[in-house]
């Protein structure tokens, strides 16, 4: 009984002891906290960091003489920073301890007599054309650094703490400030730093550099707004500083290269241009042109480049400068002889030696009845005249090849230059043609192929036979004979296949059509056609209508001609008057939308075609114009006049 | 007699408002190519045809040149028969060449039907 009831004293003393401990009668006591630096007299400002050694405890702490508590005073978080004089009070609880003691350090704090080295920035504060990485430093040893970029003022509290250089990849302003213990915070350093990454669009030359037959008054422009250009015509390069600020065209009397830079306040300069002009007297012309004559004729020589003089000389020698006779009066010719000329002029290269030779005589060696003077073929009689369309040279047929969607009117997704030599006999009729074709551009994504067709069935099919065609696949169904089969007219396919005759630089969209991109040498094909011997007149070929078109992406059934020229056989009739087409048929309106755009262009003679995503309008000044007066504006829209086009729209290498 | 009368003012309302048809004119300023105001019979087309009708006293071989010289046709006229060509030329061309035994001729492309006979 005795020990029964000192078992329950026990019992009871323990159970006091918990609910005593638990509800913090007898719960342990926190370590005061300690301040650093310790009390005392110091010249502010002055940092002081509050601990406590007991682990995991909050901190509170007053500044206004008022003893903290578990529930009063600023919950410690960092540093605290005092400028005067300052009596902190703090006491440490929390985490299963009682408040502590009450710390109490007093600070007497003397006014500061110097200052933190503002910060300077590296590089400097100015403009520059690249992401730039900037370093804040102060001379003040030790000193700590804070920095905004959104255009607000750092101190002491606010700011991002400068930790290593800043990158700034776009026009910003930086403000700074430094601060150090026992010294009064520097002065906030502000620097703008200007990022140009946009230049200034290079200067253009209008005309552009070329070889010329006459005097030019080269106008030079920037598509910026603004921009002030300085150009050279010593060969040096122009800068900002440097040359000739543009102020009116310049008069180029004499061969020159002019180098020209743009540049505006806020933009990158732009790249220097470089435009060289050769003056060349116009190569004279003979009239009548050399051939044959039965009887004497009298030749004259002309140039187009005012004020040249020319030289002749018919004895076979080579005229100069200084050497033949100069050229006043119409030449005799009353025997057979060969002329020769330049013409010359101050300032100018001279034109090149035209020799033209005047056969005087009637014999006729192949007996087909043109005599050997004017035949083509004296020593063949079953050929005797050359016929070209377009003369001498080539023209151009350009396309879209989003049909029947509207493209983007560049006019370049396949670009080809176009010749034909057609031989005649003394009888007129055909004998044979040479059709050349060179691919110069494709600037599709889709696979294309090329072809045309006859005007009519005035010459059938099975009269003519073709070689040289460029077939690679095979969706194309050709005749022995070399024509396509299942067509109502004579119908030729070039090419089946644009990508496997111009292989991909490798950059820059489509072949031919990026500017800057690497250029592809052009791929040329010539067709031989021949006729059935000495049956068909030569006007029946009609070859100046000839009808070309493209087949869109090797699906033969879909094909693009020219505005108003209609589809071969195998083109795909419900497609008309779908998407942006709008065909009728039924009164041969074709390959035009509603507002009568077309899909292809015809020149003859080799057109400048658009770059990719110009627009030919873009690139031809008075194309709108010649548009919409139905042809009757500027019918010469596309030479390469004065203030004809924007040469920047253009494709060039 | 008033159903004529109906025609008739029927007849001059439908002459008044087909004569007050406006011509769509051109754009001034056309920013893109859908500003363009196209008639619907343009052809687009950079040249033009000529019939050429060539005659002369001998069988010689008439060349035809464009304005500066260059070659584009030939054929062999026979003495006093006429000889008939078409010529495509760029529609800026305002003069076509001629060339028979020696003689060259520059003749203004004023008609589509151009004849010319070589004495």
């Amino acid at each position: 009984m005795k020990n029964t009831s000192a078992y329950i004293k026990v019992l009871g003393l323990a159970l006091v002891s918990f609910f005593l401990m638990s509800s913090g009668v007898f719960a342990a006591k926190a370590a005061k906290p300690t301040m650093s630096p310790a009390g005392g007299t110091y010249t502010g400002p002055l940092t002081v960091t509050i601990s406590c050694s007991t682990p995991g405890v909050t901190i509170r702490y007053t500044t206004d003489g008022v003893n903290p508590t578990s529930t009063r005073g600023t919950i410690y978080s960092g540093p605290i920073r005092i400028t005067g004089d300052t009596h902190i009070l703090a006491v440490a609880y929390g985490n299963g301890y009682s408040t502590s003691s009450t710390a109490n350090y007093n600070y007497r704090i003397n006014a500061a007599t110097t200052t933190v080295a503002a910060p300077a920035f590296s590089p400097a504060a100015g403009t520059y054309n690249s992401t730039q990485s900037v370093t804040i430093t102060s001379a003040t040893s030790g000193a700590t650094i804070r920095y905004t970029t959104d255009g607000s003022t750092p101190d002491y509290d606010t700011g991002t703490l400068y930790s290593g250089a800043i990158t700034i990849s776009a026009t910003a302003t930086i403000k700074a400030i430094a601060y150090k213990d026992g010294m009064n915070d520097s002065n906030v350093t502000t620097g703008t730093f200007t990022i140009q990454t946009i230049p200034v669009s290079a200067p253009v030359f209008s005309p552009a550099a070329g070889t010329y037959n006459d005097v030019q008054t080269v106008a030079i422009s920037s598509a910026t707004s603004g921009a002030t250009i300085r150009y050279t015509t010593d060969g040096s390069t122009p800068t900002a500083s440097n040359g000739t600020v543009y102020s009116a065209p310049i008069a180029v009397n004499t061969g020159m290269t002019i180098k020209a830079i743009a540049y505006k306040s806020g933009l990158l300069d732009s790249s220097v241009s470089s435009s060289v002009y050769v003056l060349k007297v116009a190569n004279p012309i003979l009239t009548p042109a050399a051939g044959g004559f039965d009887r004497p004729t009298s030749v004259t020589i002309s140039t187009t480049t005012p004020g040249a003089t020319i030289r002749y000389t018919t004895n076979g020698t080579e005229p100069t400068i200084s050497t033949g006779t100069v050229y006043s009066s119409a030449i005799p010719v009353n025997v057979s002889m060969t002329i020769k000329a330049i013409a010359y002029k101050t300032n100018f290269t001279s034109s090149d030696v035209v020799s033209g030779t005047y056969t005087l005589g009637s014999e006729d060696g192949d007996g087909d009845g043109v005599i050997d003077v004017e035949d083509d073929y004296p020593q063949d009689a079953t050929r005797a005249l050359n016929n070209f369309f377009p003369s001498t040279g080539s023209g151009t047929v350009a396309f879209e090849d989003l049909w029947p969607s509207q493209g983007d009117f560049d006019l370049n997704d396949v670009v080809v230059d176009f010749s034909f030599k057609t031989i005649t006999n003394a009888s007129n009729k055909l004998v044979e043609t040479y059709a050349t074709f060179v691919l110069r551009a494709t600037g599709a994504a889709l696979r294309n192929g090329f072809g045309f067709q006859f005007a009519s069935n005035a010459i059938p099919g099975s009269a003519i036979t073709v070689t040289g065609m460029q077939m690679t696949k095979d969706y194309i169904s050709l005749g022995n004979n070399g024509l396509e089969n299942g067509q109502a007219k004579p119908t030729f396919i070039v090419f089946d296949n644009a990508f496997d005759l111009l292989a991909n630089p490798g950059t820059g969209s489509g072949i031919n059509v990026t500017i800057g991109a690497p250029n592809v040498e052009p791929a040329t094909i010539t067709l031989h056609i021949v006729y059935t011997p000495n049956t068909y007149d030569a006007e029946l070929l009609d070859i100046e209508h000839f009808n070309p078109f493209i087949i869109v992406n090797m699906v033969r059934s879909r094909e693009v001609h020219l505005p108003d020229y209609a589809p071969t056989s195998l083109q795909d009739m419900s497609m008309f008057g779908t998407y942006d087409d709008n065909s009728i048929p039924v009164i041969n309106r074709y390959y035009k939308t509603s507002t009568n755009l077309p899909w292809g262009l015809m020149t003859l003679e080799s057109f400048a075609y658009p770059a990719e995503k110009n627009p030919i309008m873009d690139g031809y000044v008075h194309y709108a114009e010649w548009a919409q007066s139905s042809g009757q504006k500027y019918p010469d829209w596309f030479k390469d006049l004065p203030g004809y086009r924007n040469n920047e729209k253009l494709y060039h290498k | 007699m008033k159903t004529i009368r109906v025609v008739l003012v029927a007849l001059i309302a439908a002459v008044a408002f087909t004569s007050c048809k406006k011509e769509i004119l051109p754009n001034p300023n056309p920013q893109t190519m859908d500003d363009l105001i196209v008639k619907a019979d343009f052809s687009w087309k950079t040249t033009a045809d000529y019939e050429l009708t060539l005659q002369g006293p001998a069988n010689r071989v008439v060349s035809v040149m464009e304005q500066d010289g260059t070659l584009i046709k030939k054929c062999l006229v026979v003495a006093n028969k006429p000889y008939k060509m078409d010529v495509t030329l760029p529609a800026y061309a305002s003069t076509i060449r001629l060339q028979y035994n020696g003689v060259a001729v520059d003749l203004a492309l004023d008609s589509k039907k151009i004849v010319y006979s070589f004495k």
